[in-house]
């Protein structure tokens, strides 16, 4: 029995060493040399996806000689700035909603001027991937995580790792992350079912594993035998079908080959308990009580940061609510203020905000929490000696909820990807908004940035009209 | 695939709507190209483009294009009663898998089902379980002497437990490769389950797949025993299914009837109706209604989740017992003790939700007075002209209102507290850039202006006389006043019982509908105008040509 599954099965390893041939040296080396002489080298993405606009007035760092902005004091100004741009600013000082990020000045990058390459609804979703809309983007369209994850291909247990946090429920409209058109890959909002997804091997006794994976690789070999057999059975539609299943359970299989066996010490897996009602947190992807965000979030950024450090990704998305969500931030004081709702502001012109200012306080605490957050995954990467090669990026897919405007979107990047990155930066890009004449950056630009920074060149990302290259204010 | 304009060319009432709403899409793809005249807009619309095919702006608005016939994927709901009804097991099973993508409102459309990375990882996982409960249960499925659980009893259990679990009878080389995953395990208990899991993860588990191909026209009796389960069941066929099958008794049409006869009047069928009305009304969406405090003190945060209950409960009447048109003109709703209020009636002394008449003859229409439509399609503190004509052109008149372009600022300008809500809405009729679309919507969702956010009736805003007169272009519904009108003028539109039967094709074959399904839906919409109740359109659908075809 079994010839043919056990050659298919040593054509999977020949082919595995032919394509990697240093990952694989570095697979096998030592865990322990892996995390001290590697790890500096390693290039690592992380990718926040915010919906509904940040209020961009108290993002932006004063420009020289400017008053910084006073939430509290000074009227709401127009979202969009009206400066002819092309300034760079190293002196610049964080804006006080961000003063949580105070620790990380000196990593951080400001890109101010680009705008999200869609609006209006499908906003969330093209943030990543440079195209219009979803309706109009080509069948092969990509998100700029996932290109990367698949031009590196790092012998990593998962090729990248989407986290969510109230972000499930909302169909294709919560993903960030798309394999193709017609394929997300979604963000896994249920930290217990995360931890089981990232930790159990890890986990688990080192004579156990080894047999736990003898047994999937058995259960996997006799299913994608049978499928691929069944493939040839079927008309070149279905065929398709079945070769997205092949593609699924193979990279199942391929995790399997990983040695899940390092020197990092995964978290203890979270309780099924609510802290703030005692009852069962999740039910299935659905958070129950809206006051245990803050405790989700940083479970969720704790294992984030964890399965970074212990090499088990080297790419990874947050993707926080969707367009849609109309959760509270009850521990920012606004148990009645829902987030989608609260986008549509009463009167949505942009001149009717200044009679807003209950709104223009709950939006600030909102940016001051939502970038804190994003600063204690950074800082987290550092304390496990996982920065040095690392690039963060929050993106916001609107600058202005409520006319669904996507110009301008808040940009902060965080690290060096290992020096490719200018870091300590304020940029504010000429020709934004139109007022040089030129033509507006598009995120399309960033993703180039982002691609080359990890070491992956690429000359069009998304839509190629929208394209004018990598952002070389930034780039080193 | 299929020329995409085929459809379009025919003059059949839906292709006529599909050109309107291609003019609306087009209007919207010019952006910046004004129509002559504001009001001008929507006879332009009618009248103006019809004749010309859309298709050649080439600019994508023949999105309806046929898709190819493809194998099903199990939706996460069709998953868990598969296990369900496999294993005995009462859990929920699918909970970590990833949503799937969403078609017209309907998730279970074959071409757009993909299969994320994630769902195999998480099937992967559950199956490791699920098959430990598989063993327990292997006396089902093979009859092995005590003790010995050797390679002949192994075989007996993969072919028994593998053709209920895949719908159909394992090759002799199919036992084979999952018999060696029996034999490579450690022990014969452990190699049971890992054989049972590998079943479970394979393909023909997760699809429904039917061989075309080599001239065959007709669907084999197993294929038409998952046809019929998954139909009217949402999992898989039964031990008199399975039987039928295994005697080849479900080629010919009597046979096939008698079934669903019998099926019919199982419990299991509201697995199936539930899930299409749910997504067909959009239940969901009533469940994340909320309202303003300060505006509607009245509104009880209760509301939301007892509404959809009644909604719910007034859905199962429908479908089980009453007529189709009950969605439109129902003279009733379904509450219980604690909504009651909502609706002004006494309280009919029930914690559960039970038919309650309503006196308010201006609440007569179905589904469309309740107040989980009204509110759910509403906004935080006003209501939403747009979002309720949307819904009622998009759920009953199928028509398509593309998404705003890109950049064009979607909002209308602070309200006046002297003006009504249609006065204030009325600048999307004035706005060159939004009046194609919005001429779809908003005049349906004016008729609804009778009731205010949380779904109150209101004769008076603002000081103002409320304005329900309202219209909806392009169909056979014509113009009308009041949500009153508009349902009856829904239940005798010969549009909107076309759109039904549509709907229903969508979510039952799992695909968007074609030019070759015509004469289907015509036979469809016959169905739902002169017998009018679920259950015939449940029978006419097992007899139609692509249910009894491949």
């Amino acid at each position: 029995m079994g010839t043919k599954i056990l050659s298919r099965r040593s054509v999977l390893r020949a082919g595995a060493g032919v394509s990697l041939a240093l990952p694989l040296l570095d697979a096998m080396a030592p865990r322990a040399l892996r995390n001290t002489a590697q790890a500096a080298t390693t290039k690592r993405l992380l990718i926040w996806v915010q919906p509904l606009s940040i209020y961009a007035d108290v993002f932006w760092p004063a420009a020289p000689g400017a008053k910084p902005y006073n939430w509290r004091t000074d009227p709401i100004k127009e979202v969009y700035f009206s400066g002819a741009g092309g300034m760079q600013n190293d002196k610049f000082e964080l804006p006080e909603a961000l003063s949580s990020l105070s620790s990380l000045r000196n990593d951080l990058t400001f890109i101010e001027g680009m705008d999200n390459s869609a609006s209006n609804h499908d906003a969330y979703s093209t943030t990543l991937t440079g195209t219009q809309t979803l309706e109009k983007s080509p069948v092969d369209m990509i998100s700029i995580d996932q290109l990367i994850a698949k031009r590196l291909a790092p012998n990593t247990k998962f090729k990248s790792l989407q986290v969510g946090v109230r972000n499930a429920g909302a169909g294709n409209k919560s993903a960030a992350s798309w394999l193709s058109k017609t394929q997300a890959a979604p963000a896994m909002d249920n930290p217990v079912k995360l931890w089981e997804r990232l930790f159990v091997d890890v986990s688990a006794d080192p004579t156990v594993a080894r047999k736990l994976r003898a047994n999937r690789q058995s259960v996997l070999d006799a299913a994608l035998s049978q499928a691929t057999s069944l493939k040839q059975t079927l008309g070149a539609d279905d065929q398709k079908k079945i070769d997205q299943y092949l593609a699924a359970f193979r990279d199942v299989e391929k995790s399997l080959a990983v040695d899940t066996q390092m020197g990092c010490n995964p978290p203890g897996k979270p309780s099924q308990t609510s802290p703030s009602t005692q009852e069962v947190l999740f039910e299935d992807d659905e958070l129950r009580a809206i006051e245990d965000t803050p405790y989700v979030m940083k479970l969720q950024l704790d294992m984030m940061a964890m399965a970074m450090a212990c090499d088990l990704t080297r790419i990874a998305t947050m993707q926080f609510g969707t367009e849609a969500n109309n959760g509270t931030f009850p521990w920012l004081g606004l148990p009645n203020w829902r987030w989608h709702d609260a986008s549509h502001f009463e009167n949505d012109s942009p001149a009717e905000w200044p009679k807003q200012l209950g709104d223009a306080e709950a939006w600030r605490n909102v940016a001051a929490w939502s970038v804190g957050q994003f600063g204690y995954v950074v800082q987290r990467l550092k304390d496990l000696g996982a920065f040095e090669g690392t690039v963060a990026a929050f993106v916001t897919s609107m600058n202005h909820g409520g006319a669904h405007k996507s110009r301008n979107c808040p940009v902060l990047l965080a690290g060096s990807a290992g020096g490719a990155l200018r870091t300590g930066t304020h940029v504010r890009l000429p020709n934004s908004n139109n007022a040089g004449g030129g033509k507006t950056r598009v995120f399309n630009d960033l993703h180039l940035t982002l691609a080359q920074a990890m070491g992956v060149p690429l000359d069009k990302f998304g839509d190629a009209a929208l394209c004018s290259g990598p952002i070389s204010e930034v780039l080193k | 695939m299929r020329s995409r304009c085929t459809f379009l060319r025919k003059t059949s009432p839906l292709a006529m709507m599909t050109v309107l709403f291609g003019a609306c899409a087009a209007r919207i793809n010019a952006e910046g190209d004004a129509p002559e005249g504001g009001s001008g807009g929507s006879s332009q619309n009618t009248g103006g483009t019809a004749g010309t095919s859309p298709c050649s702006a080439g600019d994508g608005t023949c999105s309806d294009a046929a898709e190819p016939s493809v194998i099903r994927r199990l939706t996460r709901s069709e998953y868990a009663f598969t296990i369900a009804d496999l294993l005995g097991t009462n859990e929920s099973v699918s909970g970590s898998f990833p949503a799937e993508e969403v078609v017209k409102g309907f998730n279970n459309n074959a071409n757009a089902l993909s299969f994320p990375g994630l769902l195999a990882e998480q099937s992967f996982s559950v199956t490791a379980q699920l098959a430990k409960a598989a063993v327990e249960k292997s006396s089902r499925f093979a009859a092995c002497a005590q003790g010995t659980l050797d390679a002949t009893c192994a075989r007996q259990f993969i072919a028994s437990f593998g053709k209920k679990a895949w719908r159909r009878p394992l090759s002799s080389a199919e036992v084979d490769k999952f018999l060696s995953v029996f034999t490579a395990a450690e022990t014969p208990m452990l190699g049971l389950e890992l054989a049972s899991q590998s079943l479970l993860i394979s393909a023909p588990f997760f699809y429904r797949i039917e061989q075309r191909g080599q001239g065959r026209t007709k669907p084999t009796s197993w294929e038409m025993a998952s046809r019929l389960s998954y139909t009217l069941w949402a999992s898989l066929p039964d031990d008199e299914l399975f039987a039928a099958a295994e005697a080849d008794k479900l080629r010919d049409r009597d046979d096939i009837v008698a079934q669903a006869n019998r099926m019919m009047k199982d419990a299991k069928l509201v697995r199936a109706y539930r899930s299409y009305m749910s997504q067909w009304f959009d239940l969901p969406r009533i469940s994340v209604a909320a309202k303003d405090p300060k505006v509607f003190p009245m509104w009880n945060t209760e509301y939301p989740a007892l509404l959809r209950a009644g909604a719910e409960a007034f859905l199962d009447h429908v479908a089980r017992q009453g007529k189709i048109s009950d969605l439109f003109t129902a003279p009733f709703v379904f509450t219980n003790d604690t909504l009651a209020p909502y609706y002004g009636v006494a309280k009919p002394g029930s914690s559960a939700f039970v038919k309650v008449d309503l006196k308010d003859k201006n609440r007569a229409s179905g589904m469309l007075t309740q107040g989980g439509i009204l509110a759910g399609h509403a906004g935080f503190s006003s209501t939403s002209p747009t979002f309720r004509g949307k819904f009622v052109r998009e759920q009953f008149l199928c028509g398509t209102i593309p998404k705003a372009p890109p950049n064009v600022n979607v909002m209308i300008g602070a309200a006046d507290p002297n003006q009504t809500t249609r006065e204030h809405y009325s600048e999307h009729i004035k706005n060159p850039q939004c009046v194609g679309c919005h001429s779809l919507m908003d005049p349906i969702g004016f008729a609804f202006e009778e009731f205010d956010a949380i779904g109150n009736r209101r004769t008076v805003e603002n000081g103002k006389p409320i304005d329900a007169t309202g219209d909806a272009v392009g169909v056979d519904v014509g113009k009308f006043e009041g949500v009153n009108q508009l349902g009856e003028r829904l239940a005798s539109s010969e549009d909107a019982t076309r759109c039904l039967a549509t709907q229903w094709f969508r979510f039952s074959f799992g695909r968007l509908e074609s030019a070759e399904d015509d004469a289907t839906l015509d036979g469809l919409t016959k169905v739902v105008r002169d017998e009018g109740t679920f259950a015939a359109l449940m029978m006419a659908t097992v007899q139609s040509s692509p249910f009894l075809e491949l």
